[in-house]
């Protein structure tokens, strides 16, 4: 069964510019779950592609695990630059705000060493700005084991 | 125009007919025409590749409305709100 495990680190400095640690359970609450991913297209798009001779582009950055997001999202700048399609369009909505239509992409998230979910619904959001590559919302969780241990700010995932 | 927005006008106009021709299938249209119907969103995909390469397609069920995503972090604003430290620092993360 493979398992990603983390501890989530952070540094900070002090207003004389001093950097020192946050502990990992401060971290791990104030940042939330960030962890590494590698994004490329969906994997049966991917298959089509490979034997066409095209290329299959990745990008690697972090993901907030995001319990609150119904679909996972991909930075829309990141989607254009590894060349998605659109696949679908969805609408965002909310208690406060009007239901505005989304870009929904193919993708494929890897989490080292051994994670792969396939997410054929990510919708594009503005997430570069944010430090962000994607959320990874319940349509990837739905899949998994999720272990959030605030105490010692640690996350353990594994399907 | 939005993306696709001819794709989902010709889905929305010919929902009646399209659904009596391929049923629940998963339907790849570009432009307003129908490349093919599949049984899963996987096999849709795949196809799409093959005819579309990475041009942007509509795959959807005609039975289906549109997917409503809701991600609260970002519709409330509250992504990395408040993340100052208590010593008032700034923050890197790893």
């Amino acid at each position: 069964m493979p398992v990603f495990h983390i501890q989530i680190a952070g540094q900070g400095k002090t207003p004389d510019g001093k950097v020192f640690q946050i502990p990992p359970a401060v971290a791990l609450q104030q940042r939330g779950p960030v962890i590494p991913v590698a994004v490329t297209i969906e994997q049966n798009m991917g298959k089509s592609l490979l034997q066409q001779g095209k290329s299959v582009p990745t990008k690697t950055g972090l993901a907030l695990i995001d319990t609150g997001a119904s679909q996972s999202c991909i930075d829309e700048q990141a989607a254009k630059e590894l060349g998605l399609p659109v696949v679908n369009v969805g609408k965002m909505t909310s208690a406060s705000h009007e239901q505005h239509p989304c870009n929904l992409y193919p993708v494929q998230f890897s989490i080292p060493p051994a994670l792969t979910f396939q997410a054929p619904h990510a919708m594009g959001a503005k997430l570069a700005v944010q430090g962000l590559l994607a959320i990874i919302g319940r349509d990837v969780l739905q899949h998994c084991l999720m272990v959030y241990n605030g105490g010692i700010g640690q996350i353990t995932i594994s399907i | 125009m939005t993306v696709l927005q001819t794709e989902l006008n010709f889905l929305n106009t010919h929902k009646a007919e399209l659904l009596k021709q391929y049923g629940g299938k998963y339907l790849v249209i570009k432009g307003e025409q129908v490349s093919g119907a599949y049984d899963t969103m996987s096999d849709a995909l795949q196809a799409s590749a093959l005819m579309h390469g990475l041009d942007d397609v509509l795959i959807r069920r005609a039975e289906d409305a549109d997917l409503e995503v809701s991600v609260p972090a970002l519709t409330l604003g509250i992504l990395h709100a408040g993340v100052s430290h208590p010593d008032s620092g700034t923050r890197e993360n790893s």
